[in-house]
Parts: C-alpha cells; sequence; structure tokens
C-alpha cells in the first residue's frame, strides 16, 4: 500500500506545479517571448502531442544553417523560426524539414516586411 | 522456422505485438535514445539510434527474473505508418531483435549458450489528454523456451501541459503473456497502474501490478 501512496502523492504534487507559464529545457521566458515576437516564420503543426515533439522539431531545425533560433508552442501546435540576417527557406524546405522530424505542415505563414 | 513465420505473421495480422508498452521506438533523425524497463518479469535496456525518421538500430539487453538468463542483442526498429492529425498522432511500429541467450545460474547444469530473437509490432494513439497503445512480441529462445506476450495500455493526463512543463499520466496496463514452452508457464494474465511524468527529453514511470510488484521505467532522448 505504501507504493501506491507514493505514487498518488507524486501525482498530486505533479498536479499542483503545472499550467504556469514555464520555460522549455534550454531557453528562458525571456528568450521564448523575443523568439514568439521576433519569428520570420510561424509553422502550423499536425501531430503535435508531446514534449517529445518540440525537442525533436527543435534538434532539426538547428542544424539547418539558416536557422537562428526555434521555439515549440504545444498550446498553439505552432513552431516559431527566427532566421540568420540575410538568409531565408522557401516553404518545400520547411515541408520536408517538419516531414524529417516526423510531423506534418498545416499552414506557413511569414512575417510580414 | 515455418512456425516461426507462421507465429510472426499471426501477430503481425493481428495487429498488436510488442515491446514492453513502451511507445516511440523511433527518434529524430540522428537521435540517440535509451529505453529502460524494470519490473517483476524482467530488467531490460534498449539503446537506439536513429539515422532516418523510419529507422533506429541499436541494442538491447534483457535479464529475465523468471529463466534467469539474460539475452543481448541487437536491434532494428521500424516507423511502419503515422497519422499525424491536428490534435492527434498515432503510429505503427514494428520490431525485430537477434542474439544470444546466456544463463545466469551458477549451478553446474547452467544451459549453454543458445541464439535467439524476437519480432514485434505495437501500435499507439494518443492526443495531449488521452493515451492507446497495444503490442505484441513473440520470442524464440531456443532451450530457453519460446514466448508470446501482449500488453496494452490506456492512460490519461490529469492536466494538459504545455511546452516545458511536466507532464502527468495516469495509465493502467494490462499483460497477457502465453504459455511458454521452456519455462513451465502457465498463461499468466496482470494489470500495472502506471504513473508517467516527463519533463523536456526525459520519461520516468512509477508502477505497481496486480500482485504488489513494483515497475519503473525510464527514457531519455538525446
Amino acid at each position: 500500500m505504501s507504493i501506491m501512496k507514493s505514487l498518488f502523492l507524486a501525482t498530486a504534487l505533479a498536479t499542483a506545479a503545472t499550467n504556469a507559464p514555464v520555460a522549455s529545457a534550454n531557453q528562458s521566458v525571456e528568450e521564448i517571448a523575443t523568439i514568439k515576437n521576433t519569428a520570420d516564420i510561424t509553422i502550423g503543426l499536425n501531430g503535435l502531442v508531446c514534449d517529445f515533439c518540440s525537442i525533436a522539431l527543435n534538434k532539426t531545425f538547428k542544424k539547418h544553417s539558416a536557422v537562428a533560433a526555434t521555439y515549440v508552442d504545444i498550446d498553439a501546435k505552432s513552431m516559431f523560426v527566427v532566421l540568420k540576417d540575410g538568409t531565408n527557406i522557401g516553404d518545400a524546405e520547411l515541408t520536408e524539414l517538419v516531414i524529417n522530424a516526423g510531423y506534418n505542415v498545416a499552414s506557413i505563414t511569414r512575417k510580414a516586411g | 522456422m515455418r512456425q516461426t513465420l507462421l507465429i510472426a505473421t499471426a501477430i503481425i495480422a493481428f495487429g498488436t505485438t510488442a515491446l514492453p508498452a513502451n511507445a516511440r521506438p523511433v527518434s529524430y533523425p540522428s537521435g540517440w535514445t535509451v529505453m529502460l524497463r524494470n519490473d517483476v518479469n524482467m530488467n531490460s535496456a534498449h539503446v537506439h539510434y536513429t539515422p532516418d525518421r523510419f529507422h533506429s538500430v541499436g541494442l538491447r539487453l534483457v535479464y529475465d527474473r523468471n529463466g534467469d538468463f539474460v539475452y543481448s542483442g541487437a536491434q532494428v526498429n521500424r516507423l511502419i505508418k503515422r497519422w499525424n492529425k491536428p490534435d492527434s498522432q498515432a503510429n505503427i511500429y514494428g520490431m525485430v531483435s537477434a542474439g544470444l541467450i546466456t544463463d545466469e545460474t551458477s549451478s553446474p547444469l547452467a544451459r549453454d549458450d543458445d541464439a535467439g530473437g524476437f519480432i514485434a509490432l505495437s501500435a499507439d494513439w494518443e492526443t495531449r489528454r488521452y493515451f492507446i497503445s497495444a503490442s505484441a512480441e513473440h520470442w524464440e529462445r531456443g532451450r530457453y523456451g519460446d514466448e508470446t506476450a501482449y500488453h496494452g495500455r490506456l492512460g490519461i493526463a490529469p492536466y494538459v501541459a504545455g511546452t516545458g512543463a511536466l507532464h502527468t499520466w495516469f495509465m493502467i496496463e494490462g499483460h497477457h503473456k502465453a504459455e511458454s514452452n521452456g519455462l513451465q508457464q502457465n498463461d499468466k494474465l496482470g494489470a500495472t497502474a502506471v504513473l508517467r511524468f516527463f519533463k523536456g527529453p526525459s520519461l520516468v514511470e512509477l508502477g505497481v501490478d496486480d500482485q504488489g510488484e513494483p515497475m519503473l521505467n525510464y527514457i531519455h532522448r538525446f
């Protein structure tokens, strides 16, 4: 019975500690806000159900030479991509990167101007 | 061999083979994953590398606590099909492994080493709130006894966690081991209550089965 009790206690603690804005593994809340506000590309995603998904997408995109920073927002089902100055990634290549990470593109929106 | 092929075909046709209920045996390209499972039946470690989005290759070590032997082998996992929907994802995976079985008993009657391996199929469907998986696996283990096992899981998240937050799941796992021809083992049917936590690249599962035996699983993606 002590195991069951421990399991319930752990769950109660975990449940109580959620739902506030949270930084991802390597990004502060400030960095996340900056990426979302300055993103050159916002990709709507299908299949995004957990943090393992966001890790796969971040790691896949960060290997691309034009990518400066990324953030995956599970709630918004979107990935925010900041490009290095003077670079660009076409829609076809973005779609291929997302598919390689294991997901599908629902939409691609680029920053105006 | 013919019997093995027939069993493998039956399992695949049945649509529910598998590995011990750890979903997602294929990661993202160039990703490494460590998967550990420990319960009353076994201690298992699987380390794999994902060269492309459909495959992972790695090593598998299993200590069978009932039979007191160790299986060590190479394992290949394949993502057979994935469905990405706006609010859900579903997957079908196939797994195959071949290796060597070594007796761990210190008795002079210890069995000689033997070749072994398994074939498995698993399927899962999940949203951010609900989780379902089913799996089946068939082991060929020579003088150590063949075995077929089935696992199924239902899960619900008490809250929907965002990026970077602690994700929590309540799960119930049902498992069935068919009678083994080498371990004098009868059909075993059981259930395990599981608490799954994951945050970032790490996932931990704590469980207790219907006999009060603990389970501890860990997955880390690099």
